[in-house]
């Protein structure tokens, strides 16, 4: 059982982009836990930020934690951050899945009607990420 | 926070252990004696504060030691400390207490024994530990000695001192003050008393220092006593321990006492001791020791900022303390790096600088050695300068560089190659708080390493680290209670803060918040949990002005609106419901795009909810703390979509007066500079609005609003905000549908003249008042503000009038400044008038300008004849004064056509004569059914001998019914029907400053005027009279009334028509002069050589001319008066607009032929009997004279004979009866001017009877075979006159037919 939170943050610390990836039935899942994870997702911005200086590498790997969870960090060239908050360790998956993500972020924000740190909207964005998260997340 | 640790240290002072961290600890400390300052007696100790003050200021001393060394001695004043500390003593020295200072204030005997029992028990309370003690004692002022305590204190204090004596049991020493007094010995007298600690501390160094190493006892952490019960004390392993954890003591001891040198070498070797036989706990605190002692020769200014930061946390011990926390000297933002050290190190190097200055004046001057460490220990460590930017304190270093150099030279030498390189220090940090973590007692001790660590870490600008510090304080299992777990998280924010985590200090600062009041707490501190999450609101890219969160739209939506929310509700349970309901507006008003639409009407609804308790109101709120809470507004609930400016209702607005312009001399101003100079200020000033507002006239703006809402949102007081003149706005209240769109009128009144500025508008709903600005309204191209001119006010005028008012308004151009209407009925011709009322309804101004002028859907002519106003006599009644009153008549004539207009060419000649078939005809062309079909009508048939002759529109031979062109005909005023004609009576008036201002306004009355037709002329012919003067005009006339009419076509000729009948009149008429015709054509010759027109024309006007004067000779003369019968109602219809063939003209006018004729060489008088007898020779002389003004060519003259048989019938076969002797038709190719042509012929009769004798002269008769030689003048003759209608009526053409009128009539007789 383990959970996960993604989320693409903007320059203005805006989300732009979340999704919740769980092997626990949806009934189970509690209300909260988006919130908290939100919270710390938002908290670990400063130490992304810190990191991002500190390193050539765009995968930050596991950058902070809060009680049980990890915050693992990715950054675009163009300093979109891509922040999972997990509860269990799963570095190499993780690290596969920003990857990929990060190939359909950069497709999708070739869209000429895509505006740069805005809302991503996307089915296919969805479905993909869908996809990746099951495959290497949740596996 | 330090008083609230303060209040929180007084309220649990049992505690078992040591499980309260001191979060406030850096590493520095650990070379400082602490002193427990205590305030004493009742709660006035606050008056002190200044005493206090002066005590903490004295945080180091110089003392020279035996040996000669000069000696820096810290100390740390703390407010409290729990005796439990001491217990670790052993372990860390400087957590004993070493002395007491406390501060009282007594008024009389009793309150200062108390005082000294308060301080005699914390002497006993700290007993073990305490070294020296000392009492300061602030008596109540001597009102006497007021003014003399600046000269002589002594005496003063030695009074005091006099008056009050101390309990025989106090011991301390006790230092007596004024309340007033300046105390400017109080920083000496603590300076002594620090000595005097150090005296002690040094004997205590130096006693440990002889120990020797076999003899010494083991010292112990608290926890570690039962740990060591049976053990071993002899052997190897312990004998080390002992030697150690003694040598770690005197390290201690040593950095107390300044001698920082040897505390770091027996740090090392106390470190190598221990770590050989595994002490780990005490390993972790000689590790501790070590980056102590290395950090207080590394970063001597952590001190500085200490003394700084707890001084200006006391000034003002209400607020926040981490509001007034420097920022640290970075941000997170990496481009503010590299420029961030050196202004931060410059402002802190300020920051040392003031407060070394104070030293120096109140110590010998030591604050160089502490800057001049600093500059050295860059230089001397190379490999660390780049990591620590803030140990390379340029600034201070050249401020001191003289005076320090070879001070720091020589410390130089004596730097100690041991001590701690910058990076090393955190990883001795991280070594130590490893080994603490292994003791679970030790979990305080490792909380505060950790502090302590960050601390230093921020001072090497390290956040990384100072993060990974920070994190692990989480994670060690420290059993505490609540409050102290909140105060980690607020410690923890703070420390954040500092390095510029604002993300991480709003996370914990969060938790703290929601820590204090969560479930299941005992007390929950709303107030604090409210502080925090204000304090959060930085990290989550929020602030409170709305304006500035919306402007920068950063951050994230969802964690914002928790944190709003859980900032309201701790608003509200704190009972503040102001502050909630702002807040709850506030985060309607900044988040509700990021709200979904249930969450929106939830808001809304919970925001009703809230400001039932207190209502919203666009101020700032004050906290206690003193922060201000800027107004928040709803500025799109409802949302805005339009505002319009509107212009004052048609009738009222003002216009300028128009003026003659006066004479600007040669300067022309075109209007096409007119227009670019309007351009050019229509681009200056967009928000400029075109139009005039009148002061204390109600105006009007219009918004549109929707309401986004899912349930009726109801909108009250809402108004219009402006700057600039004074202007009344009345409220409005609505209640506004889901999501329909509502156009909603606010009005309001300037008070004064000038430039009114509009903002927007005010709403009250869901409870909060809003100033709902333009400029705050986003997503929309608003100006900023409206600007509108108001004028001087303007009088105001009701009108009345005394007709009816019409059910239907004009549909003439700007109908929109019609205030009153009236309608009228009039048969054509009819008089009548109108009175109109105007009332000044205005209070205080008078009417003083007015002007008059109609307006009408006909032609100008004719509405001058229509309607008349005597201008003239309504001016002479201005001014009319306020309230007052003026009337005038309108005086209305029912002008109109009465003469049937020529039917076009068309008509009816191809129908026969048999009127049958004419009906038809003319039912076919003009499908008028309506109208009475006289033909065949008795009436008619008797009339019809006459009509053979009638020409009006076409030959003598055709029925004359055939006039009765009942054609609709295009032209305006066609009789038959009733007719409309709109006008307004226009009305522009002003008075008071606007008149001077060159304003007025313009009303006017719809005049609605139905012309029923009354009489009309549907044909008309002229005759020739008996006499020569005068001809006589035959008028068709048909009453188109429904009723009987009475008409008088004479002076004194009646006749009745009964309706929708029509009747025959003759009509004498004078003749239209020669002379008249002659003024005619002159005129008309001199008119067209002056345009040089061509002759052709010329000859056609001279045609129309004198067929227009003809016409106009009738209907000059000819007025025929009506009156319905039975009624009132009369009228007179003129024959305006008659028109004449030429051959009517030629009746109608003079004939240019004068004849003169004689039988049997008689003149022939007018109807004369003429007789002669049978077979005898008659003479007929006729005489031709033309009188006109050109020559007439081709004339024939022609006599015939005939017989009139009186039924319609004529012979003219009269060649057994009558022989002519000579010709009857005589040519006569050119008459000139004046010149007299005579022809006699003889005339015998055969039989006797009655003979007519028809003389005419008519054009060249000849030429009637070529009708379409047109270059030939005369190609018709009178019979063939049809051609001659269809053709242009009137040109050069026409033929003119001149009879001698009346016909000769010849009786016969026989012999």
């Amino acid at each position: 059982m383990s959970t996960y939170y993604f989320v693409i943050v903007g320059h203005n610390d805006n989300p732009i982009y979340e999704k919740e990836f769980s092997t626990v039935n949806k009934e189970f899942r509690k209300e909260d836990h988006r919130h908290l994870s939100q919270f710390i997702a938002h908290a670990a911005l400063d130490l992304v930020d810190e990191h991002k200086w500190k390193t050539a590498n765009m995968q930050l790997k596991s950058i902070d934690r809060f009680n049980q969870w990890f915050v693992s960090a990715f950054i675009t060239a163009s300093q979109i951050r891509f922040i999972i908050v997990h509860d269990n360790k799963n570095d190499e998956g993780i690290k596969s899945f920003f990857n990929e993500m990060y190939d359909t972020y950069i497709k999708h924000s070739m869209n000429a009607f895509y505006k740069i740190n805005t809302v991503i909207k996307s089915p296919m964005f969805e479905k993909k990420a869908e996809i990746f998260g099951r495959k290497f997340l949740l596996s | 926070m330090r008083a609230t640790v303060g209040l929180m240290l007084s309220h649990g002072s049992v505690e078992p252990v040591m499980s309260r961290p001191d979060y406030e600890q850096n590493a520095l400390h650990h070379s400082s004696l602490l002193v427990l300052l205590r305030g004493v007696g009742p709660s006035r100790a606050r008056i002190l504060q200044r005493a206090f003050e002066k005590v903490r200021r004295v945080n180091s001393i110089k003392v020279n030691d035996s040996s000669g060394n000069t000696r820096t001695i810290w100390v740390r004043f703390i407010h409290d400390h729990p005796v439990e500390h001491n217990d670790w003593g052993d372990f860390q020295t400087h957590r004993r207490l070493l002395g007491l200072v406390t501060i009282g204030k007594f008024d009389n005997q009793t309150e200062l024994n108390e005082l000294c029992r308060q301080h005699e028990s914390l002497k006993v309370r700290y007993g073990s530990t305490l070294y020296e003690s000392r009492a300061i004692f602030f008596g109540p002022d001597d009102p006497n000695v007021l003014e003399t305590i600046g000269e002589d204190k002594s005496t003063a204090s030695r009074r005091l001192q006099d008056d009050y004596t101390t309990p025989s049991n106090f011991k301390s020493q006790a230092f007596f003050y004024r309340e007033q007094d300046s105390c400017s010995d109080l920083e000496s007298r603590i300076g002594d008393f620090v000595s005097a600690l150090f005296w002690v501390l040094e004997s205590r160094r130096l006693e440990r220092s002889r120990e020797k190493a076999d003899k010494v006892s083991l010292l112990l952490a608290p926890f570690e006593k039962r740990d060591f019960v049976g053990l071993d004390m002899e052997s190897r392993n312990n004998r080390k321990r002992c030697v150690g954890r003694v040598m770690k003591n005197l390290a201690d001891l040593s950095l107390q006492a300044g001698l920082v040198d040897d505390a770091l070498s027996l740090y090392h070797n106390a470190n190598e001791t221990l770590r050989s036989v595994g002490d780990s706990l005490w390993v972790g605190a000689t590790e501790e020791g070590l980056c102590a002692a290395s950090a207080m020769l590394l970063y001597p200014q952590m001190r500085e900022i200490e003394t700084l930061h707890r001084n200006s946390s006391l000034q003002e011990a209400g607020t926040s303390p981490l509001r007034h926390t420097p920022e640290k000297w970075r941000a997170s933002d990496a481009t503010k790096k590299v420029t961030a050290p050196d202004s931060t190190t410059t402002a802190a190097a300020n920051a040392n600088g003031e407060v070394a200055v104070q030293q120096q004046q109140k110590l010998t001057s030591n604050s160089s050695s502490c800057s001049s460490v600093s500059s050295l220990v860059t230089t001397g460590n190379n490999s660390s300068a780049s990591d620590t930017p803030t140990t390379s304190s340029t600034t201070t270093s050249s401020t001191s560089t003289i005076s320090a150099a070879p001070l720091s030279n020589q410390r130089n030498g004596e730097l100690p190659g041991n001590i701690l390189k910058a990076e090393e220090i955190t990883n001795y940090y991280r070594k130590a708080i490893i080994n603490y973590s292994k003791y679970r007692h030790a979990a305080t001790i490792e909380t505060e390493a950790a502090l302590k660590a960050s601390r230093i870490c921020i001072e090497q600008n390290r956040p990384l680290d100072v993060a990974m510090f920070l994190q692990n304080i989480l994670y060690i299992n420290l059993s505490m209670s609540e409050p102290e777990r909140v105060k980690r998280f607020e410690i923890i924010t703070d420390l954040y803060q500092q390095i510029g985590y604002q993300r991480k200090a709003a996370f914990f600062q969060r938790l703290a918040a929601l820590k204090h009041v969560q479930q299941g707490s005992q007390a929950p501190d709303w107030n604090q949990s409210y502080r925090l999450m204000l304090g959060s609101f930085t990290g989550y890219r929020l602030c409170l002005d709305p304006l500035e969160v919306l402007e920068n739209a950063a951050g994230w939506p969802a964690l914002q609106i928790d944190l709003v929310q859980s900032l309201i509700t701790a608003a509200r349970r704190l009972g503040h419901s102001a502050l909630a309901t702002r807040h709850m507006t506030f985060l309607l008003q900044t988040q509700w795009d990021n709200m979904s639409p249930t969450e929106q009407s939830e808001m809304a609804v919970q925001l009703q909810n809230l400001s039932a308790q207190c209502e919203g109101s666009p101020v700032p709120l004050v906290l206690e703390n003193g922060t201000v809470i800027p107004p928040a507004n709803l500025t799109d609930l409802p949302y805005c979509l339009d505002f319009q400016v509107k212009d004052l209702p048609p009738h009222l607005r003002p216009q300028r007066i128009k003026v003659a312009k006066a004479d600007s001399g040669p300067f022309l101003f075109t209007p096409i500079h007119f227009n670019s100079v309007d351009r050019r200020d229509k681009k200056k000033d967009k928000n400029k609005i075109a139009f005039l507002w009148v002061q204390n006239d109600l105006s009007e703006v219009c918004v549109r609003l929707r309401n986004p809402l899912p349930f009726e949102l109801t909108v009250t007081d809402m108004r219009l905000l402006t700057n600039g003149v004074v202007f009344e706005s009345l409220p409005q209240t609505i209640v506004l549908q889901p999501h329909v769109p509502t156009y909603v009128p606010l009005h309001g009144t300037p008070i004064e003249t000038g430039q009114l500025d509009l903002q927007g508008y005010s709403t009250h709903t869901l409870g909060v008042k809003s100033n709902c600005r333009l400029k705050h309204m986003r997503g929309r191209s608003f100006p900023p503000n409206y600007l509108v001119e108001v004028i001087p006010a303007l009088p105001r005028i009701s009108v009345k009038t005394s007709l009816p008012q019409t059910a239907t308004f004009s549909n003439l151009n700007s109908a929109d400044i019609v205030v009153t209407s009236a309608s009228l009925t009039l048969y054509n011709g009819e008089f009548s008038s109108c009175t109109i009322t105007i009332t000044n309804e205005s209070a205080t101004l008078p009417l003083e300008h007015l002007e008059v002028n109609i307006n009408s859907n006909v032609e100008q002519e004719l509405q001058k004849k229509i309607f008349r106003i005597d201008e003239e006599a309504l001016l002479a009644k201005l001014p009319v004064p306020p309230q007052g009153s003026i009337e005038f008549v309108v005086e209305v004539y029912a002008e109109a056509d009465f003469v049937c207009p020529q039917p076009p060419p068309s008509s009816v000649h191809s129908s026969g004569p048999a009127a049958g078939d004419y009906g038809s005809s003319l039912m076919s062309v003009s499908g008028h059914a309506s109208l009475p079909s006289r033909v065949g009508s008795p009436q008619h048939r008797r009339q019809e001998p006459q009509t053979s002759s009638f020409r009006s529109t076409m030959s003598g031979g055709q029925p004359s019914l055939a006039a009765l062109s009942l054609q609709p005909g295009p032209s305006s005023l066609g009789s038959q029907y009733s007719q409309h004609i709109e006008a307004q009576i226009r009305l522009k008036y002003s008075g008071g400053e606007a008149l001077t201002a060159g304003y007025c306004r313009q009303c006017a009355v719809s005049f609605n005027l139905e012309l029923l037709p009354s009489a009309q002329i549907t044909s008309w012919d002229v005759l020739p009279a008996e006499i020569a003067s005068q001809f006589y005009l035959v008028l068709d006339i048909s009453n188109l009334t429904a009723q009987e009419m009475s008409l008088n076509y004479t002076d004194n000729k009646n006749i009745l028509i009964e309706a929708k009948e029509s009747c025959r009149v003759p009509i004498p008429v004078d003749r239209c002069s020669l002379e008249q015709v002659c003024a005619a054509r002159a005129a008309e010759v001199a008119e067209n050589l002056e345009r040089e027109l061509c002759f052709r024309t010329q000859l056609l006007s001279f045609n129309d001319a004198l067929s227009k004067l003809c016409s106009e000779h009738i209907a000059e003369r000819v007025k025929i008066n009506w009156l319905l019968t039975g009624t009132d109602i009369a009228g007179i219809a003129s024959l305006r607009g008659i028109v004449l063939s030429q051959s009517m003209v030629d009746l109608t006018a003079v004939s240019p032929l004068q004849w003169s004729i004689s039988f049997q060489d008689t003149p022939v008088q007018p109807h004369s009997e003429l007789v002669c007898t049978v077979g005898q020779r008659a003479l007929l002389s006729i005489q031709l004279t033309n009188d006109s003004l050109q020559p007439l060519k081709n004339l024939v003259l022609s006599i015939k004979f005939y017989q009139d048989y009186l039924n319609g019938m004529e012979n003219y076969n009269l060649e057994t009866r009558v022989a002519f002797s000579g010709p009857n038709r005589i040519a006569i190719p050119i008459l000139e001017k004046q010149e007299q042509t005579q022809h006699t012929c003889s005339v015998i009769f055969f039989t006797p009877g009655r003979f007519k004798a028809g003389i005419e002269c008519s054009t060249n008769p000849q030429q009637q075979q070529q009708p379409s030689a047109r270059s030939c003048p005369s190609a018709t003759n009178i019979v063939g006159g049809q051609l001659d209608m269809f053709s242009s009526s009137y040109d050069e053409q026409q033929a003119h037919v001149w009879k001698f009128i009346p016909p000769i009539e010849v009786t016969v007789v026989e012999q």
